[in-house]
Protein backbone atom coordinates (compact mmCIF):
# COMPACT_ATOMS: atom_id res chain seq x y z
CA UNK A 1 0.00 0.00 0.00
CA UNK A 2 0.95 3.22 -0.78
CA UNK A 3 -0.30 6.79 -0.49
CA UNK A 4 0.07 10.18 -1.92
CA UNK A 5 1.39 13.11 -0.15
CA UNK A 6 2.05 16.77 -1.51
CA UNK A 7 5.15 17.93 0.10
CA UNK A 8 5.50 21.95 0.14
CA UNK A 9 8.99 21.91 1.18
CA UNK A 10 10.71 25.46 2.47
CA UNK A 11 13.38 26.36 0.43
CA UNK A 12 16.11 29.12 0.92
CA UNK A 13 19.15 29.61 -1.11
CA UNK A 14 20.92 33.00 -0.31
CA UNK A 15 22.89 33.20 -3.01
CA UNK A 16 19.77 33.18 -5.14
CA UNK A 17 17.15 35.25 -2.97
CA UNK A 18 17.30 36.95 -0.02
CA UNK A 19 13.45 35.60 0.62
CA UNK A 20 12.37 32.06 1.18
CA UNK A 21 10.22 29.99 -1.10
CA UNK A 22 7.88 26.96 -0.97
CA UNK A 23 8.81 24.15 -3.62
CA UNK A 24 6.11 21.54 -3.91
CA UNK A 25 6.80 17.58 -4.59
CA UNK A 26 4.06 14.92 -5.32
CA UNK A 27 5.59 11.96 -3.70
CA UNK A 28 4.03 8.36 -3.95
CA UNK A 29 4.87 7.11 0.17
CA UNK A 30 4.36 3.41 1.17
CA UNK A 31 2.75 2.79 4.32
CA UNK A 32 6.16 2.55 5.96
CA UNK A 33 8.07 5.48 4.83
CA UNK A 34 8.18 8.38 7.52
CA UNK A 35 8.53 12.11 6.49
CA UNK A 36 12.75 11.63 6.24
CA UNK A 37 12.45 8.77 3.93
CA UNK A 38 10.23 10.78 1.74
CA UNK A 39 13.10 13.77 1.45
CA UNK A 40 16.02 11.22 1.14
CA UNK A 41 13.52 9.98 -2.23
CA UNK A 42 13.16 13.68 -3.41
CA UNK A 43 16.97 14.36 -2.47
CA UNK A 44 17.93 10.87 -4.43
CA UNK A 45 15.39 10.79 -7.47
CA UNK A 46 13.77 14.24 -7.83
CA UNK A 47 15.94 17.20 -6.22
CA UNK A 48 19.68 16.81 -5.52
CA UNK A 49 19.86 20.38 -4.33
CA UNK A 50 17.63 19.63 -1.61
CA UNK A 51 19.25 20.56 1.63
CA UNK A 52 18.51 18.97 5.05
CA UNK A 53 20.53 16.88 8.72
CA UNK A 54 19.58 13.58 9.38
CA UNK A 55 21.88 10.67 10.65
CA UNK A 56 20.51 7.68 12.59
CA UNK A 57 16.62 7.38 11.56
CA UNK A 58 15.81 5.90 14.75
CA UNK A 59 14.88 8.64 17.11
CA UNK A 60 18.24 8.83 18.68
CA UNK A 61 20.46 11.40 17.26
CA UNK A 62 18.19 14.44 17.39
CA UNK A 63 19.34 15.82 13.63
CA UNK A 64 15.88 15.70 11.70
CA UNK A 65 13.80 17.43 13.50
CA UNK A 66 11.49 19.97 11.52
CA UNK A 67 8.66 21.66 11.76
CA UNK A 68 5.85 19.91 9.84
CA UNK A 69 2.21 21.56 9.48
CA UNK A 70 3.79 24.20 12.11
CA UNK A 71 4.30 21.67 14.78
CA UNK A 72 8.04 21.04 15.57
CA UNK A 73 8.57 17.04 14.98
CA UNK A 74 11.30 14.45 13.87
CA UNK A 75 11.03 13.71 10.51
CA UNK A 76 12.05 10.19 11.14
CA UNK A 77 9.02 9.41 13.69
CA UNK A 78 6.65 11.09 11.78
CA UNK A 79 4.76 8.78 9.40
CA UNK A 80 3.70 10.19 5.88
CA UNK A 81 0.15 7.69 5.61
CA UNK A 82 -0.89 10.22 8.60
CA UNK A 83 -1.43 12.79 5.79
CA UNK A 84 -2.61 10.60 3.08
CA UNK A 85 -3.56 12.34 -0.04
CA UNK A 86 -3.17 15.15 1.27
CA UNK A 87 -0.27 18.02 1.57
CA UNK A 88 2.06 18.59 4.29
CA UNK A 89 3.89 21.76 4.99
CA UNK A 90 7.43 21.08 5.94
CA UNK A 91 9.93 24.17 7.12
CA UNK A 92 13.14 24.80 9.19
CA UNK A 93 12.69 24.43 12.75
CA UNK A 94 11.06 27.58 13.99
CA UNK A 95 13.28 30.46 15.76
CA UNK A 96 16.53 29.43 14.83
CA UNK A 97 17.99 31.44 11.87
CA UNK A 98 17.79 29.14 8.44
CA UNK A 99 21.11 28.46 6.58
CA UNK A 100 19.75 26.69 3.90
CA UNK A 101 16.75 25.18 2.96
CA UNK A 102 15.66 22.93 6.05
CA UNK A 103 19.13 23.63 7.61
CA UNK A 104 19.26 25.75 10.75
CA UNK A 105 22.05 27.42 12.46
CA UNK A 106 22.26 25.40 15.79
CA UNK A 107 25.30 27.56 17.49
CA UNK A 108 23.21 29.57 19.51
CA UNK A 109 21.52 26.17 21.74
CA UNK A 110 25.35 25.10 21.33
CA UNK A 111 26.44 27.97 23.50
CA UNK A 112 23.71 27.58 25.77
CA UNK A 113 24.06 24.44 26.42
CA UNK A 114 27.56 24.73 27.56
CA UNK A 115 26.43 28.25 29.09
CA UNK A 116 24.35 25.72 32.33
CA UNK A 117 27.69 23.65 32.78
CA UNK A 118 26.65 20.29 31.59
CA UNK A 119 28.92 18.05 33.57
CA UNK A 120 29.51 17.17 37.54
CA UNK A 121 31.20 19.68 39.56
CA UNK A 122 32.96 18.96 43.03
CA UNK A 123 34.37 20.91 45.36
CA UNK A 124 37.34 18.30 45.70
CA UNK A 125 37.38 15.24 43.78
CA UNK A 126 38.24 12.40 45.59
CA UNK A 127 41.25 10.10 45.32
CA UNK A 128 40.71 7.02 42.57
CA UNK A 129 41.46 4.57 45.06
CA UNK A 130 38.91 5.76 47.50
CA UNK A 131 36.20 4.81 44.66
CA UNK A 132 33.39 5.48 42.79
CA UNK A 133 30.41 7.75 44.10
CA UNK A 134 27.54 5.63 45.04
CA UNK A 135 23.81 6.84 44.31
CA UNK A 136 20.88 4.47 45.64
CA UNK A 137 17.93 3.92 42.75
CA UNK A 138 16.02 6.53 44.45
CA UNK A 139 18.75 9.46 43.71
CA UNK A 140 19.33 8.23 40.29
CA UNK A 141 15.34 8.98 40.02
CA UNK A 142 15.50 12.65 40.50
CA UNK A 143 17.33 13.36 37.68
CA UNK A 144 16.75 10.67 35.11
CA UNK A 145 14.29 11.71 33.10
CA UNK A 146 16.23 14.62 32.21
CA UNK A 147 19.54 12.78 31.04
CA UNK A 148 17.14 11.37 27.98
CA UNK A 149 17.58 14.97 25.95
CA UNK A 150 18.45 14.24 22.42
CA UNK A 151 19.55 17.95 22.16
CA UNK A 152 16.72 17.82 18.86
CA UNK A 153 16.02 21.58 19.62
CA UNK A 154 12.18 20.97 19.29
CA UNK A 155 11.65 22.70 22.45
CA UNK A 156 13.17 25.81 20.87
CA UNK A 157 10.89 25.44 17.98
CA UNK A 158 7.86 24.94 20.27
CA UNK A 159 8.74 27.73 23.00
CA UNK A 160 7.18 31.31 22.02
CA UNK A 161 9.31 32.76 24.94
CA UNK A 162 12.84 31.83 22.99
CA UNK A 163 11.36 33.48 19.79
CA UNK A 164 10.38 36.33 21.39
CA UNK A 165 13.40 36.77 23.66
CA UNK A 166 15.90 34.71 22.14
CA UNK A 167 18.88 34.93 24.83
CA UNK A 168 16.85 33.20 27.07
CA UNK A 169 18.89 30.03 28.00
CA UNK A 170 15.80 28.02 27.00
CA UNK A 171 14.07 24.40 27.66
CA UNK A 172 16.45 22.10 26.74
CA UNK A 173 19.77 24.00 28.16
CA UNK A 174 17.81 24.76 31.64
CA UNK A 175 16.43 21.13 31.93
CA UNK A 176 20.38 19.67 31.36
CA UNK A 177 21.42 22.19 33.94
CA UNK A 178 18.69 20.82 36.30
CA UNK A 179 19.94 17.41 35.49
CA UNK A 180 23.26 18.05 37.14
CA UNK A 181 21.72 20.01 39.92
CA UNK A 182 19.73 17.31 40.84
CA UNK A 183 22.44 14.82 40.95
CA UNK A 184 23.34 13.66 44.39
CA UNK A 185 27.35 13.53 43.11
CA UNK A 186 27.14 16.79 41.37
CA UNK A 187 28.05 20.17 44.08
CA UNK A 188 28.08 23.08 41.19
CA UNK A 189 24.89 24.44 41.76
CA UNK A 190 26.41 27.68 42.99
CA UNK A 191 28.49 27.42 39.52
CA UNK A 192 25.06 27.31 38.03
CA UNK A 193 22.76 29.72 39.59
CA UNK A 194 23.91 33.10 37.44
CA UNK A 195 22.39 31.47 34.57
CA UNK A 196 19.18 29.60 36.24
CA UNK A 197 18.45 32.53 38.33
CA UNK A 198 19.94 35.40 36.07
CA UNK A 199 17.97 37.64 33.40
CA UNK A 200 18.52 34.87 30.69
CA UNK A 201 17.44 31.99 33.32
CA UNK A 202 14.09 30.17 34.70
CA UNK A 203 12.34 33.44 35.49
CA UNK A 204 11.85 33.87 31.97
CA UNK A 205 9.63 30.94 30.96
CA UNK A 206 6.40 32.16 31.64
CA UNK A 207 5.01 27.85 31.50
CA UNK A 208 3.47 27.92 27.66
CA UNK A 209 4.31 23.87 28.26
CA UNK A 210 4.66 23.26 24.58
CA UNK A 211 8.63 22.51 24.99
CA UNK A 212 7.11 18.97 27.19
CA UNK A 213 3.97 18.77 24.62
CA UNK A 214 6.35 18.40 21.90
CA UNK A 215 9.38 16.82 23.96
CA UNK A 216 9.44 13.08 21.37
CA UNK A 217 11.45 11.47 24.52
CA UNK A 218 9.32 12.92 27.45
CA UNK A 219 12.19 15.06 29.02
CA UNK A 220 9.65 17.67 30.83
CA UNK A 221 11.58 20.74 30.71
CA UNK A 222 8.47 22.44 31.24
CA UNK A 223 8.50 20.72 34.91
CA UNK A 224 12.66 21.04 34.85
CA UNK A 225 12.01 24.82 34.65
CA UNK A 226 9.70 24.95 37.08
CA UNK A 227 11.51 22.70 39.84
CA UNK A 228 14.76 25.31 38.88
CA UNK A 229 11.94 27.80 40.15
CA UNK A 230 10.95 26.91 43.12
CA UNK A 231 14.83 25.37 43.92
CA UNK A 232 15.82 29.05 43.49
CA UNK A 233 13.32 30.20 45.70
CA UNK A 234 13.96 28.24 48.49
CA UNK A 235 17.81 29.22 48.42
CA UNK A 236 16.61 32.38 47.65
CA UNK A 237 14.42 31.95 51.46
CA UNK A 238 17.19 30.81 53.32
CA UNK A 239 19.67 33.14 52.47
CA UNK A 240 17.01 36.08 53.37
CA UNK A 241 15.69 34.10 56.79
CA UNK A 242 18.64 32.13 57.08
CA UNK A 243 22.28 34.07 56.29
CA UNK A 244 24.58 31.94 58.16
CA UNK A 245 23.47 28.72 56.73
CA UNK A 246 24.56 29.49 53.38
CA UNK A 247 28.18 30.39 54.89
CA UNK B 1 34.65 25.75 5.52
CA UNK B 2 34.14 26.68 8.77
CA UNK B 3 34.63 30.42 7.76
CA UNK B 4 32.48 30.20 4.53
CA UNK B 5 29.59 28.89 6.65
CA UNK B 6 29.70 31.67 9.21
CA UNK B 7 30.02 34.49 6.73
CA UNK B 8 26.69 32.96 4.79
CA UNK B 9 23.76 34.56 5.22
CA UNK B 10 20.81 33.71 7.58
CA UNK B 11 17.19 33.90 6.97
CA UNK B 12 15.76 35.22 10.59
CA UNK B 13 12.45 33.37 11.31
CA UNK B 14 10.29 35.76 12.57
CA UNK B 15 7.06 35.13 15.47
CA UNK B 16 4.61 38.13 14.90
CA UNK B 17 3.58 40.25 18.06
CA UNK B 18 -0.26 38.30 17.47
CA UNK B 19 1.70 35.13 18.32
CA UNK B 20 -0.73 34.20 21.12
CA UNK B 21 -3.39 33.75 18.56
CA UNK B 22 -1.08 31.52 16.06
CA UNK B 23 -1.74 28.27 18.16
CA UNK B 24 -4.72 26.95 20.04
CA UNK B 25 -2.35 25.95 23.42
CA UNK B 26 -0.83 29.20 23.13
CA UNK B 27 -4.11 30.53 23.34
CA UNK B 28 -4.58 28.88 26.10
CA UNK B 29 -2.17 30.01 27.84
CA UNK B 30 -2.59 33.34 27.46
CA UNK B 31 -6.37 32.81 28.51
CA UNK B 32 -4.71 31.09 31.68
CA UNK B 33 -2.29 34.27 32.39
CA UNK B 34 -5.00 37.21 32.30
CA UNK B 35 -6.96 35.09 34.81
CA UNK B 36 -4.90 36.33 37.22
CA UNK B 37 -6.20 39.69 36.30
CA UNK B 38 -9.85 38.63 37.85
CA UNK B 39 -7.80 37.23 40.87
CA UNK B 40 -6.32 40.69 41.33
CA UNK B 41 -9.58 42.15 41.26
CA UNK B 42 -11.11 39.58 43.91
CA UNK B 43 -8.61 40.64 45.54
CA UNK B 44 -8.99 44.51 45.43
CA UNK B 45 -12.55 44.20 45.97
CA UNK B 46 -12.39 42.18 49.48
CA UNK B 47 -9.73 44.69 50.54
CA UNK B 48 -12.02 47.33 49.70
CA UNK B 49 -14.89 45.18 51.73
CA UNK B 50 -12.83 44.68 54.61
CA UNK B 51 -12.21 48.69 54.90
CA UNK B 52 -16.44 48.95 54.53
CA UNK B 53 -16.43 46.53 57.30
CA UNK B 54 -14.26 48.43 59.72
CA UNK B 55 -15.89 51.86 58.64
CA UNK B 56 -18.78 51.07 59.96
CA UNK B 57 -22.48 49.93 58.90
CA UNK B 58 -22.83 52.57 56.92
CA UNK B 59 -20.49 51.91 54.93
CA UNK B 60 -20.83 47.81 54.62
CA UNK B 61 -24.29 49.07 53.27
CA UNK B 62 -23.16 50.58 50.86
CA UNK B 63 -21.11 48.11 49.37
CA UNK B 64 -23.79 45.63 49.69
CA UNK B 65 -26.36 47.94 47.54
CA UNK B 66 -23.46 48.19 45.04
CA UNK B 67 -22.90 44.20 44.68
CA UNK B 68 -26.98 43.75 43.61
CA UNK B 69 -26.72 45.84 40.43
CA UNK B 70 -26.72 43.47 37.43
CA UNK B 71 -23.01 44.57 36.30
CA UNK B 72 -21.50 43.58 39.41
CA UNK B 73 -23.22 40.39 39.77
CA UNK B 74 -21.64 39.42 36.07
CA UNK B 75 -18.30 40.50 36.99
CA UNK B 76 -18.55 38.40 39.63
CA UNK B 77 -20.02 35.38 38.09
CA UNK B 78 -16.96 35.97 35.28
CA UNK B 79 -14.72 36.80 38.21
CA UNK B 80 -15.55 33.22 40.13
CA UNK B 81 -15.13 31.43 36.85
CA UNK B 82 -11.91 32.84 36.45
CA UNK B 83 -10.82 32.51 39.68
CA UNK B 84 -11.59 29.22 39.81
CA UNK B 85 -9.91 28.02 36.72
CA UNK B 86 -6.67 29.61 37.58
CA UNK B 87 -6.36 27.75 40.67
CA UNK B 88 -7.53 24.32 38.58
CA UNK B 89 -4.24 25.32 36.49
CA UNK B 90 -1.92 25.60 39.20
CA UNK B 91 -3.18 22.55 40.69
CA UNK B 92 -2.38 20.32 37.79
CA UNK B 93 0.82 21.96 37.15
CA UNK B 94 1.83 21.66 41.04
CA UNK B 95 3.42 18.37 40.13
CA UNK B 96 5.31 19.22 37.45
CA UNK B 97 7.18 22.11 40.57
CA UNK B 98 7.56 19.38 42.75
CA UNK B 99 8.33 15.71 42.30
CA UNK B 100 8.73 14.64 46.15
CA UNK B 101 10.22 11.16 46.35
CA UNK B 102 9.67 8.44 49.31
CA UNK B 103 12.53 6.07 49.14
CA UNK B 104 13.00 4.54 45.55
CA UNK B 105 9.55 5.77 44.36
CA UNK B 106 8.26 9.07 42.97
CA UNK B 107 5.17 10.60 44.61
CA UNK B 108 2.45 10.03 41.51
CA UNK B 109 1.42 13.24 40.13
CA UNK B 110 -2.47 12.83 40.57
CA UNK B 111 -1.54 12.14 43.88
CA UNK B 112 0.12 15.29 44.45
CA UNK B 113 -3.03 16.94 42.42
CA UNK B 114 -5.49 14.98 44.98
CA UNK B 115 -3.71 16.63 47.75
CA UNK B 116 -3.66 20.21 46.60
CA UNK B 117 -8.02 19.64 46.20
CA UNK B 118 -7.94 18.18 49.77
CA UNK B 119 -6.50 21.32 51.08
CA UNK B 120 -8.61 23.71 48.95
CA UNK B 121 -12.05 21.67 50.23
CA UNK B 122 -10.27 21.69 53.67
CA UNK B 123 -9.77 25.33 53.92
CA UNK B 124 -13.02 26.06 52.32
CA UNK B 125 -15.13 23.85 54.65
CA UNK B 126 -13.24 25.83 57.54
CA UNK B 127 -14.01 29.28 55.85
CA UNK B 128 -17.67 28.05 55.56
CA UNK B 129 -18.16 26.90 59.16
CA UNK B 130 -16.05 30.20 60.73
CA UNK B 131 -18.90 32.42 58.35
CA UNK B 132 -21.60 30.86 59.09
Amino acid sequence: MSTKVALEVFRYRPEESEEPTFQTYEVDCPDDWVLLDALNHIKNDIDGTLSYRWSCRMGVCGSCGMNVNGEPVLTCATYCKDFANGTVRIEPLAHFPVIRDLVVDSTDFMDKIESVKPWIIRDEEKPLEEGEYLQSPGELLDYKQYTLCINCMLCYAACPIYARHPVFTGPAALALGQRYNLDSRDQGEDERRSVFAGPEGVWECTFVGDCTRVCPKHVDPAGAIQQGKARHLQWWAKKVLMPWANK
Amino acid sequence: MGEQVSKSKRYEQQLPGWWVFKKKTWFVFFLREITCIFVALFALFYLNFARAIYAGPEAYEEILEGLRTPGMIAIHCLSFVAVVWHTITWFVAAPKAMRPRIGNKLVPGNAIIAGHYAGWFAISAILFWVLT
